[in-house]
Order: C-alpha cells, then sequence, then structure tokens
C-alpha cells in the first residue's frame, strides 16, 4: 500500500490553473521530495490531501483511505508543517502542543517535551512574542509529538538557521528510520537532495518527473568545467558544441572525433571568458578524448548538483 | 470537545463584560422608573404633543409608561436588544470566521476533525453564551421590576417579551454564522454584523409609520417579537414564531453546508 496515491488529481480555482492530471505515488516508509518552483501547484498538491480544498477531477487517498471522504481517519496519522505558520496568539507554546494533542488518542506531552529540548523552544513562551523561526520550531513539534505515520511538510524549513535545519533533518531521519513517510516539499533542490529517496517534479500544475535521487546523481551526469588558452577557444568550441548540445546521451561508438565539433551529451553550457561549464551526460571515455583534443589548462570533473539538472527540465521546457 | 472547550474560554470574558454591562444597564433603567411613574399624568400629556407617526413608530400609541412592564417595554427591551443582537451576531460570525481571518484555520483542520464538528463546537458556544447573556438581562429585570414594581404585572407577557429577545438573539446568531461562511475578514464583519442589527431594526420602526411601509416587518427580525403585540397577546404570534425558527434552522444549515464544501485557504 502506498502512502499517498493520486489519480488524475486536478484543481482549478475558478478558471486559474492549480493543479492538472496529478498521478502521484509516495511509497510507504520513503522520503519523497515535490519540487518546484513558486506556484508549480506545490501547496495546492498538499491542500487537496488534507482536504482544505476540494479537487476539481480525480482523487486522492492516504493509505488506502480516501482524502475527502475518510478525511478524519486520514488525519490522524498525518502530521502537518504548514508553509506559513500562523496559530494562536493567546496561548503560550505549551497551550499550543496540548490543544493540538487532545486531537489525538494518548499522551504526547513527554515526546513534546523531548523535541522541545532538541529545539530549545521554551514552552512557556507567548505564541505572539515568537520570532518566525521559532515559530517555524513549534510547528515542527506540533506536527511530530502524536508520532503520525506520514508527514507533510510544505517548505518546512524556511526561517530555520543551518544549526537547526541540521537537527531538524536528523530528526526527520531518525523518523523515516522508525517507519514514517516523508511527504517533502520544497523549491530548494539541495536540501532534498540531501535527505529524499525520491524526488517529483511539478511544473506549471503538472507532475513532469519522477526519479530516485540516487540514480538521478548516480547517473552518468558531470558537472564539467574547463579552462581553456582563449576566450576565443572556449567562444569557438561552445558554438561547436552547442550546435548539438542536449542531443542526449553521447553515444558508444566514438562519433565524435577528439577536438572537432560536437560533443553529444553536452547541455547547459555557459561561457565565462576562458573556462567553460556544462553538463555532461554520457560515458566519460569520449568526454575525455573530446576534452584532451582541447588541448586544456585546467579540468574540473563534478557531481553536479539537483539543481543543475532539473535546469535542463525547468529550462528547455519553459522555452 | 476540544474546539467547544477552547472557544468557551476565550470567549467567557468579553461574555462578562457583555453581561456585566447588560445588566448595569437594565438595573438603571428600571431605577428611574419610580420618578417616571411618579409624573405618569404629565407625561402622557407630554407625548400627545408629539406627531402620531412618531408615538407609533416607538409603540408609544399602545404601551402605558406608567406600568412596570410598559416601560421597560418601551425604554429598557428595546436598547437591550439592540445590545444583545450585536453582541450575538458579532460572536457567532466571529468564532466562524476568526480561524480564516487569524490563518489558525489550517491548524485546526489538519488536526482530525471534521468540519461540521468544528462548527458545532463553534455555535454550541455561540448559543450557551447567548442564552446566558439573555438569562442575565431577565433576571436582572425581574429583580429590579419586584423592587421598583407600584402594580401588579403580568409575568406571562414578561416572559414572552424576554423569549422575543432571546428569538431575535438567536436569529443574529444563525445570521452571523451564515454571513461568516462568505465573508471571513474579521475587520469587513464587525461594521456588517452592525449594520444588519441597526438596518432591520429601522426597517422594523419603518414598518410602523405607514400603512404602505407595513410589508417591511417582514423583513426584520425585530418586527417578529414587536413588544406591543406581545404585551397585548401575552404571547408571540404563531406565524412569528415559526418564523423565528424557520430562519434559525435554515441559516444554521445553509451555514453548515456552505462550509463543508467551501475550499478552505488562508
Amino acid at each position: 500500500m502506498n502512502a499517498i496515491e493520486t489519480h488524475d488529481l486536478t484543481k482549478f480555482y475558478g478558471k486559474s490553473r492549480g493543479i492538472i492530471d496529478l498521478d502521484l505515488s509516495v511509497r510507504e516508509g520513503e522520503i519523497f521530495g515535490f519540487i518546484g518552483p513558486n506556484g508549480a501547484g506545490k501547496s495546492t498538491t498538499i491542500r487537496t490531501l488534507l482536504n482544505f480544498i476540494y479537487p476539481t477531477k480525480g482523487g486522492a487517498s492516504i493509505f488506502g483511505r480516501d482524502c475527502v471522504a475518510d478525511t478524519r481517519e486520514v488525519k490522524k496519522l498525518i502530521g502537518y508543517i504548514p508553509a506559513e505558520v500562523a496559530y494562536y496568539d493567546d496561548m503560550r507554546v505549551r497551550d499550543l502542543l496540548a490543544y493540538s494533542a487532545q486531537f489525538y488518542p494518548g499522551d504526547h506531552t513527554a515526546r513534546a517535551r523531548e523535541l522541545a529540548g532538541i529545539f530549545e523552544v521554551e514552552l512557556d513562551r507567548r505564541i505572539e512574542a515568537l520570532s518566525t523561526g521559532n515559530r517555524r520550531k513549534v510547528a515542527i513539534i506540533q506536527a511530530l509529538q502524536h508520532r503520525p505515520k506520514l508527514l507533510i511538510l510544505d517548505e518546512p524549513t524556511s526561517g530555520l538557521d543551518p544549526l537547526m535545519q541540521a537537527r531538524f533533518f536528523q530528526v526527520l531521519e531518525e523518523e523515516n528510520k522508525n517507519g514514517t513517510t516523508v511527504f517533502f516539499s520544497s523549491h530548494i533542490l539541495s536540501e532534498v537532495q540531501r535527505l529524499c529517496h525520491r524526488v517529483g517534479i511539478i511544473k506549471e500544475g503538472r507532475l513532469i518527473r519522477v526519479e530516485e535521487v540516487e540514480k538521478l546523481r548516480a547517473s552518468r551526469y558531470k558537472a564539467v568545467k574547463v579552462e581553456l588558452a582563449t576566450p576565443e577557444r572556449a567562444a569557438a568550441f561552445v558554438s561547436a558544441v552547442g550546435g548539438a548540445g542536449g542531443a542526449g546521451p553521447a553515444g558508444d561508438g566514438g562519433a565524435s572525433r577528439p577536438g572537432a565539433g560536437a560533443l553529444p551529451g553536452a547541455d547547459n553550457l555557459r561561457v565565462h571568458g576562458r573556462t567553460v561549464e556544462f553538463i555532461y551526460r554520457g560515458k566519460v571515455g569520449p568526454l575525455l578524448g573530446h576534452l584532451a583534443g582541447l588541448e586544456p589548462e585546467n579540468v574540473w570533473l563534478e557531481e553536479p548538483s539537483l539543481e543543475e539538472i532539473f535546469m535542463r527540465y525547468y529550462g528547455k521546457e519553459g522555452n | 470537545m476540544a474546539v467547544f472547550v477552547r472557544e468557551l474560554r476565550r470567549n467567557f470574558k468579553p461574555w462578562l463584560i457583555w453581561s456585566l454591562s447588560l445588566g448595569g444597564f437594565v438595573a438603571l433603567m428600571m431605577a428611574i422608573f419610580p420618578s417616571i411613574a411618579a409624573q405618569g399624568q404629565d407625561l402622557m400629556e407630554l407625548l400627545k404633543a408629539y406627531p402620531p407617526a412618531m408615538l407609533k413608530a416607538f409603540n408609544l400609541d399602545r404601551l402605558d409608561m406608567g406600568d412596570v412592564l410598559g416601560y421597560y417595554a418601551t425604554e429598557g427591551f428595546i436598547l437591550a436588544s439592540l445590545v444583545s443582537a450585536i453582541y450575538s451576531i458579532q460572536l457567532a460570525s466571529g468564532l466562524l470566521a476568526k480561524e480564516e481571518s487569524d490563518k489558525t484555520i489550517e491548524f485546526l483542520l489538519a488536526r482530525p476533525v471534521t468540519r461540521t464538528t468544528i462548527v458545532t463546537g463553534k455555535a454550541a458556544v455561540a448559543g450557551l453564551y447567548i442564552v446566558s447573556l439573555n438569562v442575565v438581562q431577565t433576571v436582572v429585570a425581574y429583580i429590579s421590576f419586584e423592587a421598583v414594581k407600584t402594580g401588579p404585572y403580568s409575568v406571562k407577557a414578561f416572559l414572552a417579551l424576554a423569549a422575543g429577545g432571546l428569538l431575535i438573539d438567536l436569529t443574529f446568531a444563525a445570521l452571523g454564522l451564515a454571513v461568516a461562511v462568505f465573508v471571513t475578514k474579521a475587520k469587513a464583519l464587525y461594521p456588517l454584523g452592525i449594520g444588519l442589527v441597526l438596518g432591520t431594526y429601522i426597517l422594523s420602526v419603518m414598518a410602523k409609520l405607514t400603512s404602505k411601509l407595513a410589508p417591511l416587518r417582514w423583513l426584520s427580525p425585530f418586527s417578529y417579537a414587536d413588544t406591543a403585540d406581545i404585551l397585548e397577546k401575552g404571547a408571540i404570534g404563531g406565524t412569528y414564531l415559526a418564523l423565528f425558527l424557520g430562519l434559525i434552522v435554515a441559516l444554521t444549515a445553509a451555514a453548515y453546508a456552505v462550509y463543508r464544501r467551501k475550499d478552505i485557504t488562508v
């Protein structure tokens, strides 16, 4: 059984687009990154899962239960951190956590205290006096304290300092080891890259790709940086390669002659004076052969960030 | 239950302040009664100088200011009804809309609680405090009556009047719930609530001015519980009672139906 499953999930606000025909499945026990720029439909998806809004078409289920018909049962299993944290100003942190806990069976004060210790939250502070970062921490505690089976996080790290962010990720990993599924929406790829097993990319309301993070990174993508002797050489290299750029992975057959023209698999070329940066997809052999023919001054080969990989999707399909 | 308890606690202080003010006001109005009653005849002469339409508009043609109940019905009761109606519509609409206005509704909706339970919890708090406020008003009025009365009065008519006040309040509370489903900004709800109460009150006064305007009375809960009608009959008219109950049920049901189905975004 999947933790989250959506079929043709579509939401329009009047005529304006929310999400379109979203088919998403998040497996039980995984950390799933939901990536896209602002306005792509990440929050709309989450709000539909939580039944804040009703789908225009299609449906969604969480652990096999319908998100609309069984919304109450579904929410027993969920911990949710909203993108914007708004709490009752007349409460203290302790009151808010107690109020939240009242809705779930069992006693959660011990866990709340433990989490407050980890995130250095003072339980006696008034909510209205809390900074954005501290509110965010309270949001984390209220989402985790009742030990949900599924965590739905909508841009959960905004406002957290790096230390707290690290602790938060550590807690998420522990929860995940204990079987909690995590659905993590973000527009910051690097934070997802660290944590997630799989990522789904959403753009203009449509899910355009779902990929294993390991596969993405370990796939034959390389971030390449070459420093050539002169800017002219760099420009010549780019114009030669640029024509064939992004044609797909390089073939095995050594179709490219060293130093001469096309380099299949090279993409997203950027020139800065004498240096050229690009993403390369394919076997390393032909790449090295090609680079050797350029008589470069210096070469860097690195694992590309997801950001660079995804630039392809966004860059291309945007044009 | 959690929603009910939380709202009960949050709205207690305002209720206490409204109750003390309203109780104090009724007691004060009744404390003046002996001096009004003493001038009884002079006052009647004075009133004759006013245009008849105006006397009609405020029921002064049918109510006796020299009688403790008649005096209460013309003076204290009307103002108290306006005040408690404003309290009622503000309370009910605020209870429902504040979560959206303050954006706390996302927190609440993420808990395992249905929207029906949320509305029920909040409506129950509104009902409880509105009934309590009316009980305070009625008890204070009764005690004052006993202290200042110059002759016997009909307790049955007094209770019918009190029931009329309560029904007006509950109608405005139901209206408040129905309005708050559509208008979720607290800033817009305050003037809207006061406007609805004062507007319908003015309609009830206009309805008594000429027979041409009489149909306006169907639009105003204040007309359903007309003080002169109630004191003459000793009860609320059957049609009006049915209208009260029908409106309360219909408006509340509409609030539930829309709230359950609407998209809630903050």
